[in-house]
């Protein structure tokens, strides 16, 4: 009896002090992490505003596409909203930025601005970050004369994964944090 | 026997010294005189020397230019293609830095963080694709940290550090 109450204590012991030591990660690699996501989001920013922009030719907007689509999840999609409906649209995100690469206007102009945390990483039981991202966007497309034809701005939440991966370099293994955007989700449109 | 001893009086014996005494300081007399005097040839060797000082022609000094290391070749690229002012600008650099460079495939990895014992490492890549991320986002270079280089002289691994 008492040798089963002693494993057991041990065995809880053991699983605690586990689960610690994941959650008590060095808060100077911890904020590496972060910017590191955040910097991830800040690249997509980009990458959506050169596909976007009308004068990208052809095939660096490929290039670029591919770039932007490593960044997400598998599965992942982007949220598409417009003041002329109320719903709003999901497109699985390679999708997404071929629409975008096809709008029918002249000029087209993508910002996000504002990009921060609005739900700090924090480690799951199986190690892995997750946190939330919030952005805004500024959408405006123009006619050739610069005619302004629609323009809106949209608050979007993007979900961050961060994963501690491994991978095999010059015959040795390379041990490396994993960030993946999932969805990303609007939660408000305004002109 | 008898020892036959030489007896020499006081008397005898310092005349004897004094004449050596004498003859010594004779002859270095003599050897000083042989010497000239400094005063004498001070001014002819001076005026020697400074024939031959004006003999010698000008040389021509040239100071090297400092050469820029590999690694500070390759921190200028990165920079050139982060600040380019046009795709076809960056693409330039991009050219000129992959010719350091044994393949674009060579691997790239990047430092996020360091604790002094184990580096953390962002999503390895490779330098093609991290030349074309610096045109594509603009952003700050990462510092050139470590150069592997091939048999040929080049590169065939980065680390980079942010």
């Amino acid at each position: 009896m008492h040798l089963i109450k002693y494993t057991l204590l041990s065995l809880a012991l053991m699983l605690s002090v586990s689960t610690f030591a994941q959650n008590n990660i060095d808060p100077r690699r911890k904020q590496a992490i972060d910017s590191l996501a955040l910097e991830k989001v800040k690249d997509l920013s980009k990458y959506i505003s050169i596909i976007g922009k009308k004068d990208t030719q052809f095939s660096e907007a490929q290039r670029v596409m591919d770039r932007a689509e490593e960044l997400f999840a598998e599965g992942s999609e982007m949220g598409v909203s417009s003041l002329n409906k109320e719903e709003v649209s999901y497109y699985k995100v390679r999708e997404y930025f071929e629409r975008l690469m096809a709008l029918n206007y002249d000029k087209v102009k993508i910002q996000w601005y504002d990009i921060h945390y609005v739900s700090d990483l924090e480690q799951q039981p199986d190690g892995t970050f997750v946190g939330v991202i919030t952005v805004y966007q500024r959408f405006e497309g123009s006619s050739k004369d610069g005619a302004l034809e629609y323009k809106d701005t949209t608050k979007k939440d993007i979900t961050i994964f961060v994963k501690r991966k491994e991978t095999q370099i010059a015959g040795r293994i390379i041990e490396f944090w994993d960030v993946m955007l999932g969805d990303i989700r609007v939660t408000e449109t305004s002109a | 026997m008898t020892k036959h001893i030489l007896n020499i009086s006081p008397a005898t014996f310092v005349i004897l010294v004094a004449l050596i005494v004498g003859a010594s300081s004779c002859k270095s007399r003599k050897n000083m005189a042989q010497i000239t005097p400094i005063k004498e040839v001070e001014p002819a060797f001076v005026a020697e020397v400074l024939e031959e000082i004006e003999e010698v022609p000008e040389v021509e000094v040239r100071v090297p230019k400092k050469i820029a290391s590999k690694e500070q070749q390759l921190n200028n690229y990165f920079k050139a293609i982060s600040d380019a002012s046009s795709t076809g600008a960056a693409n330039t650099s991009i050219s000129e830095a992959l010719t350091m460079f044994n393949n674009p495939d060579a691997p790239v990895l990047v430092v996020i963080y360091n604790d002094g014992a184990n580096p953390d490492y962002d999503e390895p890549t490779t330098i093609g694709k991290y030349l074309d991320y610096l045109k594509d986002t603009k952003s700050q270079p990462a510092e050139v940290e470590e150069v592997v280089y091939d048999a040929n002289g080049r590169i065939k691994e980065l680390v980079l550090k942010k």
